[in-house]
């Protein structure tokens, strides 16, 4: 039996699932959200990250909540026991670029935890409820994160 | 005049000549049409021996073009992060 690499994984990404995040990636740039598969019309934005390792940019779509001028945002890598490789890139360095809405805006990243983090995730999951069974697969806790914009683009 | 004997059983006249052929026309082999094609019947199954290798070209290349093309996640739940 052959098992698809989970996304960002160390193993490598599936070239097909590659495809489809960069799929993604295009149509929340160009429209704003998702045009086409089972992500259309929902909540989703382009996050790039400094590699931790290489320092280059990793661009990567996620889904995000809006929490007033903040983002919501979860390192649930499909409810994978590894984070997604833009995770560690963040507490390397927070500073992240966002594109969401046809806005390009670089914005500061922060791990929630607590009393917050526990809010945050149910108002994350109450707009994405496929999330709710991916700490049942995992035995990690799914990091939560807050992404503040820094300046307007 | 006495007519000069012949030897019985010979011939009464000469035997017919065939005809010069200056040009050598007669001498050319006749032009002749190619052999046709067998006729065979059109069927499904008929042309399969020909069209194996294509098929199997393609199959590889299709192989190939599966992992590249976009595929979405197995899970309808999928949600990006």
């Amino acid at each position: 039996m052959t098992t698809t690499p989970p996304p960002g994984s160390s193993s490598g990404i599936d070239p097909g699932f590659r495809a489809h995040m960069d799929t993604l990636i295009s149509e929340i740039r160009e429209h704003g959200h998702a045009v086409t598969g089972s992500y259309v019309g929902r909540d989703a934005l382009v996050l790039t990250t400094t590699g931790a390792r290489t320092g280059l940019p990793r661009t990567n779509p996620v889904a995000f909540t809006r929490d007033g001028r903040r983002l919501i945002i979860s390192a649930t890598n499909d409810g994978s026991d590894n984070h997604p490789s833009w995770y560690p890139n963040i507490l390397a360095d927070p500073n992240v670029t966002v594109e969401v809405d046809r806005r390009r805006f670089v914005a500061r990243a922060r791990v929630a935890n607590g009393d917050e983090r526990a809010r945050l995730w149910l108002r994350h999951v109450a707009n994405h409820p496929g999330l709710a069974a991916y700490p049942e697969r995992t035995s990690r806790v799914i990091p939560v994160l807050v992404l503040e914009p820094a300046e307007e683009g | 005049m006495t007519e000069p004997s012949r030897a019985p059983g010979s011939q009464a006249h000469p035997v017919p000549v065939e005809p010069v052929d200056p040009a050598g026309v007669l001498a050319q082999e006749p032009a002749t049409a190619p052999p046709a094609r067998p006729v065979v019947p059109r069927s499904r199954s008929g042309p399969m021996q020909t069209r194996r290798v294509p098929v199997f070209g393609f199959g590889i290349i299709q192989y190939w073009a599966i992992g590249h093309f976009r595929r979405e996640p197995a899970s309808a739940s999928w949600t990006p992060g």
